[in-house]
């Protein structure tokens, strides 16, 4: 239990194995690999080079995220279909699948697409700069100029419009207006080039642009007009549109190539990390030597399938040694019913190597202390049946799964706690209740206060046995031990009727806090530092106290839940609709109010493990126990 | 209306408005900051959720309170109670630690909150910690609400 022991593993190997051998323990996954000092031991490390991989790994990624699935699945549905399974054997088939050709190919597609679009945007920039010249019913090719006219098109402002005419036709110039839109107007004008000039500086006396149709001159062929050069744009377009069609209907082809690049993607991935963990060998010339850290109870079972998958593999485990200990991996071992809980642990961070794992100690505190914050036996209910039907449907592993049984466990919990001390959905089952703590909070006060003086006393004597491990037998006897004397002797002392003989178990606890809490041996400065940490009672009362959250927190749900009871009522009363509005309200309002519930519920609850329970006795800084295995993004790996 | 139970309206009033202002600038806070980092990356929405609402409970104690309060005065239905000018006080000091404490915690809070998001940002496997930080700081609304639900039980009508 708690910690499991683990052994120093050291590999010495034939280079050439070398890569053979990291992939084998990737599929036993029970390994993990350190880093050599290489340069004390005068070895040679290899380069790593992973670009090539990362760039393909993207490349593939991206594949995979345009095309569509083959069989479409729906967000929920999605969520809970389990990853394919492939077999770990097949990795190497899996490369020869010829995925650069189906990316590469995909990538092409793509690019002609895009090209595509860039086309269709320029023909659209084209449309806009000559739809307002529709109205000019005349061949292109007559407006090229004439021998002594001058022909000019020009945009101009709205307000101006009138303005400009009235002046050009002062002078002997032609014009006529193409069209006009609100804040625009389009103009031809026609004049001799003797009066080039004249014409110039009326424009000049206005904000204008002169249009040119140039560009299109040499491309006529006969009497296009402005509508025709449109519909030739338009006809463009929607060939261009054809052609995306076309294209796109030719990448959604690829669909067949979603699953098999999936599982590319993943062993490329493990490919890249198999180097990683290669790169960790010490090199000779024909040697490489590599470090790392298996659990003792996986040891044998590791020198057996090793000693099967080659013999020129020289393997040592040995017990790991005092100045290895601060790199000990640190693996938490609890049974399967206390396991979910090492998701608590684990936020907090990892015990030391050699502590003490406080999981099983957490676990029947923080189960109660979720149900208490809640008590609600429906979201506990909703709650259980949700994270069951998860597990079941979706069989997620690894930390998923663990606080998916946690979220089970607390469901359940609240099923208990909401019976006795809440209600169901804002309803209690009023035989059932033991405390109503709307009406009645005192006993729910003192029952919160008694569990976190329990928990309180479990950390204490938690530091007991710290001390006690650590070598500082008095100290642990006669002052963590003095505390737990003294603390249950003075609460007893007041709640009984002052009975003598614990009044002096108090005092006996006391005289051990007051006498060997200092280690000094000035006699005065030893009983006046003891007396300081006397004064330490006042942490032991405020972390009791502490512990009150429980009842606010579970009067916080039930209240709401009633308050979204009664408004539903109120809405039941309304016309015609009344059901329909009663229903989302309740619907709504319960699923609000279990959402942040929960939230709180799980948040305090938290805090209480962290801050009230570990401070006396928990030290993390434990690393975790990370083996080479394979690694899954879109499938899983089988045997 | 008697000045007694005008009295103790004014204090579940007080006490649902005032928490709720904690709640609303805390959860202000917390919103820039996860909208801030979700300019980046969109896909942080679910984990900076509870972080953002975690600032709201301060206000749904306050509301709580008030509710407490309607239902001791018995003004959802059936019979209302009339204080005394004297029990009318008592009601509304009564919502005084929700109310006040509910406002500061719930701004600091928003604070720890909006950090924590910008923590999350750079180490998203973390979001607990920020969570647990930020209920350190809710400690004192919870007592606050724990101080008035005593307070409102021990008042006999």
């Amino acid at each position: 239990m708690a910690i499991a022991p683990v052994k120093r593993m050291e590999v010495l190997l034939p280079r050439t194995e070398l890569e053979g051998f990291v992939s084998y323990l990737q599929e036993l996954g029970i390994a993990q690999l350190d880093p050599l000092p290489y340069e004390e031991l005068e070895l040679a490390s290899s380069p790593l080079e992973l670009t090539e991989y990362e760039r393909w790994l993207g490349r593939i990624n991206h594949v995979i995220q345009n095309l569509p699935e083959t069989e479409p699945k729906k967000g929920l549905e999605k969520l809970l279909t389990p990853k394919p399974k492939y077999s770990a054997s097949l990795r190497k088939v899996l490369l020869d699948y010829g995925y650069q050709k189906v990316v590469e190919d995909y990538e092409a597609l793509e690019a002609k697409r895009a090209q595509l679009w860039q086309n269709i945007k320029q023909i659209e920039k084209e449309e806009e700069f000559l739809k307002p010249l529709l109205a000019l019913d005349a061949p292109l090719r007559h407006l090229t100029g004439f021998d002594r006219c001058q022909l000019k098109m020009a945009e101009v402002k709205r307000e101006d419009l009138e303005n400009i005419k009235e002046q050009l036709t002062e002078q002997p110039a032609a014009v006529s207006v193409i069209s006009a839109e609100k804040n625009l107007a389009y103009i031809l004008v026609i004049y001799h080039q003797s009066l080039k000039e004249e014409v110039e500086a009326i424009f000049s006396g206005f904000k204008f642009t002169y249009i040119s149709l140039e560009s299109y001159f040499s491309r006529l062929k006969g009497d296009e007009k402005v509508s025709d050069l449109l519909a030739q744009l338009e006809q463009q377009k929607s060939r261009a549109r054809e052609e995306i069609n076309e294209l796109e209907k030719q990448m959604t082809s690829f669909a067949v190539h979603r699953s098999p690049l999936m599982a590319v993607y993943d062993v490329l991935l493990n490919e890249k990390q198999k180097l990683a963990a290669a790169s960790l060998a010490g090199l000779t010339e024909k040697t490489a030597w590599l470090a790392g850290w298996v659990p003792a109870s996986k040891a044998d079972y590791l020198a057996e399938r090793i000693s099967r998958f080659s013999q020129d593999i020289y393997l040592n485990l040995r017990e790991p040694k005092p100045e290895e200990r601060d790199d000990i991996p640190v693996i938490l071992d609890n049974p399967e019913v206390i396991k979910p809980f090492e998701v608590v642990t684990t936020l907090y961070g990892l015990p030391r190597p050699g502590g003490i794992d406080p999981t099983i100690y957490l676990a029947p505190f923080f189960f109660v202390f979720v149900g208490l914050c809640l008590s609600e036996g429906g979201y506990g209910l909703v709650m259980a049946l949700l994270s069951l039907f998860y597990l079941k449907k979706a069989q997620p592993k690894g930390g998923t799964r663990l606080f998916m049984t946690l979220l089970f466990y607390l469901g359940l919990s609240n099923m208990i706690f909401g019976t006795l001390f809440g209600g169901w959905f804002g309803f209690p089952i009023k035989p059932l209740v033991l405390i109503d703590p709307i009406k009645n909070p005192i006993p729910y006060l003192i029952l919160s206060l008694a569990l976190g003086f329990i928990q309180v006393m479990l950390s204490t004597f938690l530091s007991l046995v710290k001390e006690f491990r650590r070598g500082n037998k008095v100290t642990a006897i006669a002052v963590k031990g003095g505390w737990l004397l003294l603390l249950p002797s003075l609460l007893f002392y007041f709640l009984l009727k002052q009975p003598p003989l614990l009044g002096i178990l108090t005092l006996v606890g006391a005289a051990g806090i007051v006498f060997f809490s200092s280690p000094s041996r000035n006699i005065f400065a030893r009983f006046f530092n003891g007396l300081y940490a006397l004064y330490g009672i006042t942490n032991y009362f405020s972390d009791t106290l502490s512990y009150s959250r429980l009842l606010a927190l579970g009067l916080a749900t039930g209240v709401i839940a009633m308050v979204v009871n009664s408004l539903a009522q109120i809405a039941w009363g309304f016309p015609f609709i009344g059901w329909l509005v009663a229903i989302l309200i309740f619907a709504g309002g319960h699923l609000f109010n279990l959402a942040i519930g929960l939230l709180g519920a799980f948040v305090h609850s938290m805090r209480l493990q962290f801050v009230e329970f570990f401070g006396r006795f928990y030290e993390a800084g434990g690393k975790p126990f990370q083996p080479v295995k394979l690694e899954n993004k879109y499938i899983e790996f089988i045997k | 209306m008697s000045l007694g139970l005008t009295l103790a309206i004014l204090g579940a009033a007080l006490a649902v408005f005032i928490a709720g202002i904690g709640s609303a600038i805390g959860i202000g806070l917390a919103g820039q900051a996860a909208s801030g980092v979700m300019s980046e990356d969109p896909s942080k929405f679910g984990i900076l959720i509870p972080l953002t609402a975690l600032p709201g409970t301060q206000g749904i104690y306050g509301f709580l309170s008030g509710f407490l309060v309607i239902l001791k005065l018995g003004l959802l239905g059936g019979q209302i109670i009339q204080p005394t000018v004297q029990q009318g006080w008592q009601i509304m000091f009564s919502c005084f630690p929700v109310a006040f404490a509910s406002l500061v915690s719930g701004i600091y809070q928003g604070k720890v909150c909006a950090s924590g998001i910008y923590m999350v940002a750079k180490q998203p496997k973390d979001m607990t910690k920020p969570l647990v930080m930020g209920a350190l700081v809710e400690t004192y609304a919870v007592l606050g609400l724990l101080a008035t639900v005593l307070l409102l039980n021990g008042i006999k009508l």
